[in-house]
Order: C-alpha cells, then sequence, then structure tokens
C-alpha cells in the first residue's frame, strides 16, 4: 500500500498548484498556508517512504499509457532524489514567501513553484525511462514560469535559452529511448532494462548511451552544454537557490545516474570502453567551472559556476563505477544541495536587504547582516570541503574512490578545484566582514526573519551533518547496495 | 424501425447530413437562424454517435460491405465499413461538432448577412457529408464524387465573408483544387483502363495477377493520384494554396479546412494506394520512399515558413504543411507502426489544429490583433482560450500526455522498424520545430505583461465549451489512448493484410 504514499506525495503538491491556481489573488494568507502546508506534506510523505530502507522492499505500481506504460517505483536512487528536493521544498517555500512579499504575480509563482515539485517527485519515483522522460519534459515546462518570473527582457531570454537548451536535449533523450524500446521490445523498466540490454550489439548501445548523455547533460550543466544556467541566474533568489542548485540541475544529474546504473548498469558501461572520456569530460567541467567562476563578479553568476563544478563531481562519482565512489557521488548529491541552496538564500537576502548584487560590493556587508554573511561564510567552507562542514565528506568518498580505481589523476583534478574554491569563496567572507561600509542597518520592510530562518536552519544543518555524516549512511548504503553486490 | 436504421447506418450518415444540408436555407427562412445552427450541430453529433457506432462495432466483430440500393458489387455502389472508415469517421465527427458549435456563436455577424450564414451552413454539412462519404466508400468513382464535392465546398467556405483577401485566396485554391482533380481523374480513368474495374477491391484483385504486363502504365497512374491528392492535401511542394486560403477564411472554417478537409484527400489516397493497388505493388514501386522524402522535405520545411510567419493564422496555416507531412513520412515508411502513426496523427493533428485555430480566432476576435509580437499580455485577458492554445502547443510539440505524442511515438517506432535514421532526426527536428514556432506566441501572449494589466475579458461561453472539449479530447487521447490506438492500428492493419492477401 505504501507505494499510495508516493502518489499522495506527487497530488498532495500538484493539487496545491491547483488550489493556489484557484484561490484569487488577494487571497494571501490561504495562499502562503497552502503553498507552506502541501510542500510540508510531500516532505513528510516522502520521508514516511523513506523509514521503509531498511526494510528493503520497494513498492511499484503501473498504468498503461499510449502504448508505454506509466510506471511509479520507489527504489533507494529515487528515494535520494525525492528526499533531497522534498525537504529542500520546504525550506524554499518559507523563502519564497519572504522573498516575494508584495510582489504582485506571487499567485503565477506559487502554481508553478508547487506544480514543479509535483513533477520532481514523479520524477524521482519514475519506474522507466517512459515515466522519467515525461516528467523531464513536464519539469522544463512547469519551471520556465519560474525563470521569466520578472517578465524583463533579460528574463525572457534567458526563459527562450533555457527552453531552447532543455527541449533540445529532451529530444536526444527521445531518440535514445525509441531506440532502446525498438531494441528491447518495449522493455523500459528500470528493473529489467540491464539485463534487457545484454543482447544488444554494442555499437548501438554506445550512441543509445550518448543521446542519453548529452540529454540529461544540459539540465546537469555539463561544459559544453552549460549555457542556460548561467543565464538562468535572473531568476527570482529562490528559484535560482531551489531550481539552479536543487531540483532541475539534479535531475540532470539524477538522469545520468539513473542512464549510467539503472539503465545500462555498470558492467556494461565498464565494458563499453567511455569511461576516460566521460571522466574526462567531468575533470575538464570541474576546473573550468572553478576557473570561470573566480572571475566572476556578479555573486549569483558566480554561484552558478561552482554549481556547474560542483554537479561535475558528482557525474565524476558517478562515472568511476566503484561503490566508493558511487558513495562519494550520492553524498555529494545530498550535501551540494543543502549547502548551496544556503549560499543561494544568503546571496537573496543580501540582494534584497542591500541592493548589492556584485563581489566588489560586498565589503563591510557582514557588519550589517552578520547572520547572513556568517552563514555563507561558514557554509561556504564547506564547499570547499573543510571540516566540520558535510562537504568534506563526500569529497574524503570521491577521492577515496578516484584512489582506489587507480584513476590518480583525477586526484590532482580534486584537489586544485577544492584550492579554486577556497580562491573565489574566501575573499568575500573576509572582506564582507573586515571591509568598511557605508551601510547603515535598515528598518526592514520585507519579511526578512521568513528569508533568515530557513537559511539559518539550513546552515546548522550542514555542521551536523559534518560532525555526524553516518545520519545519511543506511541511504548511501542502501544506493550503493542497490547496484553493486558488495 | 431501429433494425432498418442499424442496417443502412453507413449510407444513413452521409444521406442525412446531404439532405441535412439542402434543407438549411429553407429551414432559416421558416425558423430563427439559431435553430437551423444547432440543427447542424445535432446532425454532426448524430453522424458522431453513428461514427462511434459503427467503429465499436468494427473493432469488437470486424469490417463489412455494404451494397447501396441492394446492388451488389461490381455493379453497384459498395461501402466498405474498416477500422480506417470507422477511425475517419469518428475523427470527423469529434472534430466538426465543436467547430460547428463555435461557429453558431457570431455567424451571421463573421460573415455578413443571414442568406451568406444559410450557405455557409450548407456547405459546412456538405463538406461533412463528403468527407463521410470519403471514409466509408469502397468505390473509386465514389471517390472521385466525393473529393469533388469536398473540394467545392471548401472553396466556397474560404470566400464565405466575401472580403478581397478571401476571394482571392478561393481563386487561387480553386484553380489548383480543379488542377488536383484532373490528376485525380486521369489516375481513376488509368486503373479503369488496367482493370476494367471502379470497385477497390476488385480493382486489387485483377491488379494483383497482371500488374506486372504494365508496371509503367501503373506507375504513372500512382504518379497521378500522388500529385493530384498532394495538391488537394497540400503536400508540400504543392501547399502554395493552403497559407492564403486557410488564414484569409473565418477561423470555423480555417480549423475545419485544416484539421478535416485535407485529411479526406489522404484517406483517399490511402485507399486506392493500400486497398485498391496493394501494399505489396506499392512497395515495388518506388512511389513509397518518394512519399517518405516528401513528406519529411514537407515537416522541415513547412515548420521554417511557419517560424518566418508574424501573422497567429500564416503560422498555424503553415504549420499544417509541416504536421500533413508527417502523415505522408509514415504513409511512406508503409510498415504497421508507421501507418498506425499516421491515423493517430491524422486524429491528433485534427484535433489539436483545431483547436488552435479555434483559439486564434477567438483571439483575433476579440484584440483585433492578428500578429503575434502585438499580442503581448493576451494571456492576461483571456486565461482560459490561452489556457487551451497552451494545450494544443505542447501536443502539436508531441509533449508526453498530449495526443500529439502517441502518433510521434508510432512514427519514430516506425521509422526505425525501416531503419531509416534519417526520418528518426526529422521527426525529433520537427518536434523542436514546432517548439520555436508555438512557443513563441505563448511567451508573448502569457509572460509579457503590458501596463496596466489588461482586465479579463473572454471568448463567449459557447466558443469556450467548443475549446475546451477539444482540449479535453487532446488530453484524454494522449493519456488514456489505448481504445483509439488499437482502432488505428487495426486501420494499419487492415490496410496492410488487404495488400498481403
Amino acid at each position: 500500500m505504501s507505494i499510495a504514499f508516493v502518489i499522495a506525495a506527487i497530488l498532495s503538491t500538484a493539487l496545491g498548484s491547483l488550489a493556489v491556481a484557484l484561490l484569487s489573488r488577494e487571497e494571501k494568507g490561504l495562499r502562503n498556508g497552502v503553498v507552506v502546508g502541501s510542500a510540508l506534506l510531500g516532505m513528510i510523505l516522502v520521508w514516511h517512504l523513506g523509514f521503509a530502507i531498511p526494510s528493503g522492499v520497494y513498492p511499484e505500481i503501473s498504468l498503461a499509457i499510449a502504448s508505454l506504460s506509466l510506471k511509479l517505483a520507489v527504489d533507494p536512487l529515487g528515494l535520494t532524489y525525492g528526499l533531497i528536493a522534498s525537504t529542500l521544498w520546504v525550506f524554499a517555500s518559507v523563502y519564497s514567501i519572504g522573498y516575494l512579499h508584495g510582489d504582485d504575480k506571487q499567485k503565477q509563482y506559487f502554481t508553478f513553484f508547487l506544480l514543479s515539485a509535483g513533477i520532481t517527485l514523479g520524477l524521482a519515483f519514475s519506474g522507466n525511462l517512459f515515466t522519467f522522460y515525461l516528467f523531464y519534459e513536464l519539469l522544463t515546462f512547469a519551471t520556465y514560469p519560474l525563470v521569466v518570473h520578472s517578465g524583463t527582457k533579460d528574463a525572457l531570454q534567458a526563459g527562450t535559452k533555457y527552453i531552447k537548451y532543455s527541449l533540445v536535449g529532451a529530444s536526444f533523450i527521445l531518440a535514445g529511448i525509441v531506440m532502446l524500446a525498438f531494441g528491447t521490445g518495449g522493455i523500459l523498466d528500470f528493473a529489467s532494462l540491464p539485463t534487457a540490454l545484454a543482447g544488444l550489439p554494442l555499437g548501438r548501445l554506445v550512441v543509445i548511451f550518448f543521446l542519453f548523455l548529452l540529454g540529461f547533460g544540459v539540465k546537469a550543466a555539463i561544459m559544453p552544454l552549460h549555457g542556460w544556467l548561467p543565464a538562468a541566474m535572473v531568476a527570482p533568489t529562490p528559484v535560482s537557490a531551489l531550481l539552479h542548485a536543487v531540483a532541475v540541475v539534479n535531475a540532470g544529474v539524477f538522469g545520468i545516474l539513473r542512464t549510467v546504473y539503472s539503465v545500462f548498469g555498470a558492467d556494461l558501461v565498464q565494458s563499453m570502453g567511455v569511461r576516460p572520456f566521460l571522466l574526462l569530460i567531468c575533470s575538464i567541467t570541474i576546473l573550468m567551472g572553478s576557473l570561470i567562476a573566480l572571475r566572476q563578479d556578479v555573486l549569483k553568476r558566480r554561484l552558478a559556476y561552482s554549481t556547474i563544478s560542483q554537479l561535475a563531481y558528482i557525474l565524476l562519482g558517478a562515472f568511476l563505477l566503484h561503490p566508493l565512489a558511487l558513495a562519494g557521488a550520492i553524498l555529494h548529491m545530498i550535501f551540494h544541495s543543502t549547502l548551496k541552496i544556503v549560499l543561494f538564500f544568503s546571496a537573496g537576502i543580501v540582494a534584497e536587504e542591500t541592493g548589492y548584487l556584485k563581489v566588489s560590493e560586498l565589503s563591510g556587508v557582514g557588519r550589517v547582516l552578520p547572520l547572513t554573511m556568517g552563514s555563507f561564510g561558514l557554509i561556504s567552507l564547506g564547499m570547499i570541503g573543510m571540516l566540520p562542514l558535510s562537504g568534506f565528506w563526500s569529497k574524503y568518498y570521491l577521492l577515496r574512490g578516484s584512489l582506489v580505481t587507480g584513476s590518480w589523476p583525477l586526484l590532482v583534478v580534486l584537489l586544485v578545484s577544492g584550492i579554486l574554491n577556497a580562491f573565489y569563496f574566501i575573499p568575500i567572507t573576509v572582506s564582507a566582514f573586515s571591509g568598511q561600509s557605508e551601510l547603515l542597518p535598515r528598518k526592514r520592510t520585507r519579511l526578512v526573519w521568513l528569508m533568515l530562518a530557513p537559511t539559518l536552519v539550513l546552515a546548522i544543518l550542514g555542521v551536523v551533518l559534518g560532525l555526524w555524516p553516518g545520519l545519511t549512511w543506511p541511504l548511501v548504503h542502501a544506493v550503493v547496495n542497490q547496484f553493486f553486490i558488495l | 424501425m431501429s433494425l432498418v436504421v442499424r442496417d443502412n447506418l453507413p449510407v444513413l450518415i452521409v444521406v442525412a447530413l446531404l439532405s441535412s444540408a439542402y434543407v438549411m436555407p429553407l429551414l432559416t427562412k421558416i425558423r430563427r437562424f439559431r435553430f437551423a445552427e444547432f440543427f447542424a450541430v445535432f446532425m454532426i453529433a448524430l453522424a458522431l454517435s453513428g461514427g462511434i457506432y459503427l467503429g465499436q462495432g468494427i473493432l469488437n466483430h470486424g469490417s463489412f460491405t455494404y451494397a447501396v440500393g441492394g446492388w451488389a458489387a461490381p455493379w453497384g455502389i459498395e461501402l466498405s465499413l474498416d477500422a480506417v472508415s470507422g477511425f475517419f469517421l469518428i475523427t470527423i465527427g469529434l472534430v466538426a461538432t465543436p467547430i460547428m458549435l463555435y461557429a453558431s456563436y457570431d455567424l451571421v455577424a463573421e460573415v455578413g448577412s443571414r442568406s451568406r450564414a444559410a450557405w455557409f451552413l450548407t456547405l459546412f454539412l456538405l463538406l461533412v457529408a463528403a468527407l463521410c462519404g470519403l471514409a466509408i466508400t469502397g468505390d473509386i468513382f465514389n471517390i472521385y464524387v466525393m473529393v469533388e464535392v469536398a473540394t467545392i465546398a471548401s472553396c466556397a467556405i474560404v470566400s464565405a465573408r466575401n472580403d478581397s483577401a478571401s476571394v482571392a485566396a478561393t481563386f487561387k485554391y480553386l484553380m489548383l483544387a480543379t488542377i488536383g482533380s484532373g490528376f485525380v481523374l486521369l489516375g481513376i480513368g488509368f486503373l479503369f483502363v488496367l482493370t476494367g474495374n471502379l470497385n477497390l477491391n476488385y480493382i486489387g484483385q485483377t491488379l494483383r495477377l497482371t500488374w506486372q504486363n504494365y508496371p509503367t502504365a501503373l506507375w504513372v497512374a500512382l504518379s497521378f493520384f500522388t500529385v493530384g491528392f498532394g495538391v488537394k492535401s497540400a503536400l508540400f511542394p504543392l501547399h502554395v494554396w493552403l497559407p492564403d486560403a486557410h488564414s484569409t477564411a473565418i477561423s470555423p472554417s480555417s480549423a475545419i479546412l485544416s484539421s478535416l478537409a485535407i485529411k479526406g484527400y489522404i484517406i483517399a489516397l490511402l485507399k486506392i494506394f493500400y486497398v485498391g493497388v496493394g501494399a505489396q505493388i506499392i512497395w515495388e514501386l518506388p512511389i513509397t520512399a518518394i512519399l517518405t522524402l516528401l513528406g519529411m522535405g514537407a515537416i522541415v520545411a513547412g515548420a521554417l515558413f511557419a517560424l518566418a510567419q508574424d501573422e497567429l493564422k500564416r503560422r498555424l496555416a503553415f504549420s499544417t504543411v509541416s504536421q500533413v507531412g508527417y502523415i505522408f513520412l509514415g504513409i511512406g515508411l508503409g510498415n504497421i507502426h508507421g501507418l498506425t502513426g499516421s491515423f493517430m496523427h491524422i486524429l491528433s493533428h485534427a484535433l489539436t489544429k483545431a483547436l488552435l485555430f479555434l483559439a486564434a480566432g477567438a483571439m483575433i476576435k476579440r484584440t483585433g490583433k492578428t500578429r503575434i509580437s502585438e499580442m503581448a499580455g493576451i494571456g492576461f485577458k483571456m486565461p482560459v482560450t490561452l489556457g487551451v492554445f497552451a494545450i494544443g502547443s505542447l501536443s502539436m510539440i508531441g509533449i508526453p500526455l498530449f495526443s500529439g505524442f502517441v502518433s510521434k511515438w508510432q512514427l519514430l517506432l516506425g521509422a526505425l522498424a525501416k531503419g531509416n535514421y534519417l526520418a528518426v532526426l526529422v521527426l525529433v527536428a520537427g518536434s523542436l520545430l514546432a517548439a520555436a514556432y508555438l512557443l513563441p506566441v505563448l511567451r508573448t501572449a502569457l509572460f509579457v505583461r503590458p501596463t496596466p494589466t489588461p482586465a479579463k475579458d473572454e471568448a463567449p461561453s459557447v466558443q469556450l465549451v467548443a475549446m475546451v472539449f477539444l482540449a479535453a479530447l487532446v488530453l484524454v487521447v494522449g493519456v488514456f489512448p489505448h481504445q483509439v490506438l488499437q482502432l488505428a492500428q487495426k486501420a494499419a492493419a487492415t490496410l496492410l493484410r488487404w495488400g498481403v492477401l
């Protein structure tokens, strides 16, 4: 019966979206209640599923559609993504209410905000490739209105860029899926795909693999498919925080994890001989992302390039095809999301309170906004990979994974990138607290505490997970167990 | 009584529509105009229910033939009721009913006068009757008669408003369509000389035994059909009449012409090719390769032309050129998936394009703006209309859960089964191009916000009902395609099996 929880989780957010759409523009209190309530309900339901992990029995359900079946299923990998997204969605919804206070397009915003949550959960619990593709495609359309929220020319241009990249990517995926379905006689289930592929010619499999990689690589912002992400930073900050650090980009990463482990299987990817190429691409993305981030003056753009670089860490872990590296990838997916969202939240508060968007303007801001910049400084240490923050542990496992598989050049890549991270994060904090500022503490017109509270809670979470990384272990262990026989 | 109706249902559908068409001018004289309009809606809906009844019967009990007037084939006219007819009858009914309903709201104002409006109703019913006739006929000369009726009716419908642009477009259309008819007639003449028969099944039987004696003659006949029906169904590069005709006509006319009229000729072509000539012979001749190429050319070229248009209705008209390419591509692929895809696309495009034209018509009517670049913020004014327009756009792009995906998927499988990777590429690129020419409309209408925000001013509720009905169908076919897909598969199988037999 626990599949009912999956459906309920998707519906709670999707129906929440419908309720927001039907409510009148003026009923703000009720709307805010619906937004937080349905996000919270979704989160509780997904967490409830999460507690099924120890039993190792996962529910599934299928529905026939379009001669293809729509299938929802719970598995550890999907749960990881679902838990991250649904939890952070609650924080982002509270933050959004604070951020959009006084905005006259709140209704449109929250309609699509909740709709995207439902679609993201659908993606997390897709049981076959077709369902995955369906939600992946829908996610593009549901998040577009959030990206172009401000309606300015820049926003519309960024939105068009986003749609173009995503649709072209999705077309590659569709082509891959149809070739796969044709080859396997219609088998698209994640549970049975790796075995069903065994008989197909290797050349065709490589083509399909690269179609998927190109498709999912767009949302995962692998270079050179990343162009939409920095442009999309014109979106409101909670959107950048949630979608461009968590849900949408992780959807791409999640898609690649699915491709490697649920569609092809680690053995088949190994025998296709594409691993060195994949690792090379990831390394380039990691280093280039960090280098470009170093030269960005607009804070959100710097964070965007940092995201591009960090996502490639996750992919690197996935492509190493080793249990330790996969553990590192999963840990990094969890930790990067929870850390990066704090950085965006802080940047948003700074921008709203002071109007400053550039790194060069931030000198002394820490004295006016100590809690905000304090969280920023603390969490940026986690992005660099320092103890006692959670970011250390994922990098540790990634390093171990690359050593065990004998890919020592990756060690250099990871360490150099860590140093670059320090170069582009630490000066921000230092100047924020040491520099002089003409700013005076202002009377706060916005509901700034609604933005500050989620930031602080998540910052504390970063420390807690850094001190007790074992909290995530059941999940990570289940994912690794799912794909490797230990 | 009911038994008589049931046994003669195939011919009754056409006869009822034809006779009510001629009653229309009289009816508008003796009753209120609104009554005549609703009578027309009622008749089409009646035809729809007849079509659904027949379709269900065919799905459950298989196809059957009906001899008109009790004269058996090959002397009499034979109607052959198979999955192809069932599928197309249902398509006609599902699409024509909401279009007529939509038109009924302000028909007199749209076309200028009461008498013209009465003639519009007549022509509309004639067109629907001719399309139903094309769906069920099994006789090649009967096909020609129905094709002519449909052509004349469509030409006249284009000029319903009687302004200079639409009359000029009609003239262009009439000229090309007549040339097309000439080619079709020549093709029919060839087949008759070759086989001595007008009945499609008998032509098929004769050709199977003798065609190798005169392959060139058969090849010429098929070329005539391809060109003739190609002109009429706007197969690129024979599409030149379509954009003018479909964009200058009043919106309900554009909707029925783009969604149904051109499909009738495609059904005729399918019947002649696969029932009359037979799949095996078709495959021996290069015709399928040519259709595949033309289809792919149409998909890309139509979409590129559409991209270049700023006028909304012209963009939609060129989109039809592109979408017809999908149908011809499926026919060219010629395997079960390809043909199923073609049938599904006939239905899906009919629903979607009717929806888009009706929504565009409502937007243009309310705001007086015909260009996409002027449509900033219409979404705030007419949220429901833009909502259904969005559904239509997503279906046209081929997003899953919308009907367009079902046909796209079948066509993709068909292309792969044929090993035609170029077709896969074109199909995928075609939906990207569809996104490129449809999404900017939504972006401008929904996300560019003029100051001050326009007040809500939605389309009249009768028209909304028609549009929402079509949008719901798009979703229903997209989410629960099982029944229609089965019928489409059966239609494709029918065409192929008859060829093999």
